[in-house]
């Protein structure tokens, strides 16, 4: 003799299956995201820095662009040939249209200034110097022009907000901070594919 | 709700309702069925539409999440349950045949590949016990409603079954396919076979059946036909205020 009881129906087995099955794939998840995630640090900049990504207004953006797209160019010359001839080989910022009025009216100039190198300070360095016309749409620039044996990678790009900025006495960092200037910085870390608050 | 009604040694299996309930969203189907039916017995269940007589033999079939507790005490080991569904939804032009769909219940491989030739015995024998063996080529949409029933009947044979849970079979059933449905009947009752059956007929369940189970979301009797069938239990059982009738002094309870 056999009693069969007759098991209403119902998904509680396949509800728990699948909630045991959901559970270890998400302990699974846990556990390969804990082994294999890493912090991101996104550097820390110094306080006479800026961020070429988040620090700069959309008319600063531009011109720093440019300033790197001139440095490269700026590599083929012997020296650093004078603001007239970049404006009439047509290299922007250095040609008065209207993307420079639109971004602030800077007006450029040769100079030359006290440089500095990784052994202390050196004669001069020739820089080129973008006076703003409207501060608030963008500060004026600074832009280092290549010594002999610099690459590409060497481009450096100051910035000051101030209305009547000043020129810096010479191009070592104490004197750039004293009088306003930021150096630009393009970092590339796991801050581009992440917002920071 | 228990009756003496002597088992008949077979291999159909007793079956104990006990305390049976069924809500389905929010509505009660059954309440508290407690019904014990003797082995190797035709019972009919009676009842209005939407009385909850085909629920309840889905819960013993499985297929209702019932409260309570359906018990099946089978003579020897649990041997086949047959079930006859009250009809059968398909498309009609679809192009199966009878022998397909009889293939897709006994067989797993699927239906359009043919009938495996392991089977074919068991097919041919269900369809002659139905009178459908000049029919196992037509396709289903071309039957009438009493040759589909009919097919119905045969995939309920196959294998044989000791418990046969019948749903209105005779609806359908032209006079020929009742006679057929009366000799399986009673070949099923010879052999000691548990049918539980439902039917609207109440001749045939006064001619054929051993109980009759009265059932309107409760249980309103449970006794031999011509106790149950009597004229005022009846006038009962069809209004809408059925209630459990009292049984006359006397009356085996």
């Amino acid at each position: 003799m056999t009693t069969v009881v007759v098991e209403p129906a119902g998904a509680g087995h396949e509800t728990l299956w699948l909630l045991l099955a959901a559970g270890l794939i998400l302990a699974t998840a846990a556990l390969v995201v804990g082994w294999h995630g890493r912090d991101y640090h996104v550097a820390e900049l110094a306080p006479h820095q800026l961020d070429a990504r988040r620090d700069l207004t959309a008319a600063e953006q531009g011109l720093y662009a440019d300033l790197r797209v001139a440095y490269d160019e700026l590599l083929f010359y012997a020296e650093a040939p004078a603001v007239a001839e970049l404006a009439d080989s047509g290299l922007p910022p250095f040609i008065a249209d209207a993307s420079a009025a639109r971004r602030g009216h800077h007006r450029w100039q040769r100079l030359t200034l006290a440089g500095v190198t990784d052994d202390g300070p050196v004669a001069t360095a020739v820089v080129y110097y973008g006076e703003t016309a409207e501060p608030e749409v963008a500060g004026s620039l600074l832009l280092a022009a290549p010594a002999a044996d610099t690459e590409p990678s060497d481009v450096r790009v100051w910035l000051n907000r101030e209305a009547g900025a000043t020129l810096p006495a010479s191009l070592m960092p104490a004197d750039l901070a004293k009088s306003g200037w930021h150096l630009v910085v393009a970092q590339f870390d796991a801050g581009v594919t992440r917002e920071r608050q | 709700m228990n009756m003496a009604v002597t088992p008949v040694p077979g291999t159909g299996p007793a079956i104990a309702f006990g305390s049976v309930s069924l809500s389905l969203g929010g509505t009660d189907i059954l309440c508290d069925i407690c019904l014990e039916l003797s082995a190797g017995r035709t019972h009919a269940l009676v009842g209005p539409n939407g009385g909850g007589k085909s629920s309840l033999v889905k819960a013993l079939l499985g297929q209702m999440p019932h409260q309570g507790q359906i018990a099946m005490t089978w003579p020897g080991d649990a041997g086949n349950v047959g079930y006859v569904p009250q009809a059968l939804e398909f498309e009609r032009g679809l192009p199966m045949t009878v022998e397909d769909v009889l293939a897709t219940m006994v067989q797993t491989r699927p239906g359009f590949l043919g009938l495996a030739r392991r089977h074919r015995e068991l097919v041919d024998t269900a369809l002659a016990r139905v009178g459908l063996s000049g029919k196992r080529r037509r396709r289903m949409g071309a039957l009438s409603g009493g040759e589909r029933q009919r097919v119905l009947l045969a995939q309920a044979l196959m294998p044989q079954a000791d418990l046969l849970v019948l749903d209105e079979p005779l609806a359908a059933l032209d006079e020929a396919g009742i006679r057929l449905f009366e000799t399986l009947l009673g070949q099923w009752q010879a052999e000691g076979r548990t049918v539980v059956w439902i039917e609207h007929d109440l001749a045939a369940v006064r001619r054929l059946a051993d109980t009759v189970t009265g059932l309107n979301r409760k249980l309103l009797f449970h006794e031999t036909p011509e106790q149950a069938l009597a004229p005022e239990r009846l006038i009962n059982l069809f209004s809408h205020s059925a209630t459990e009738v009292p049984l006359a002094a006397g009356e085996v309870a």
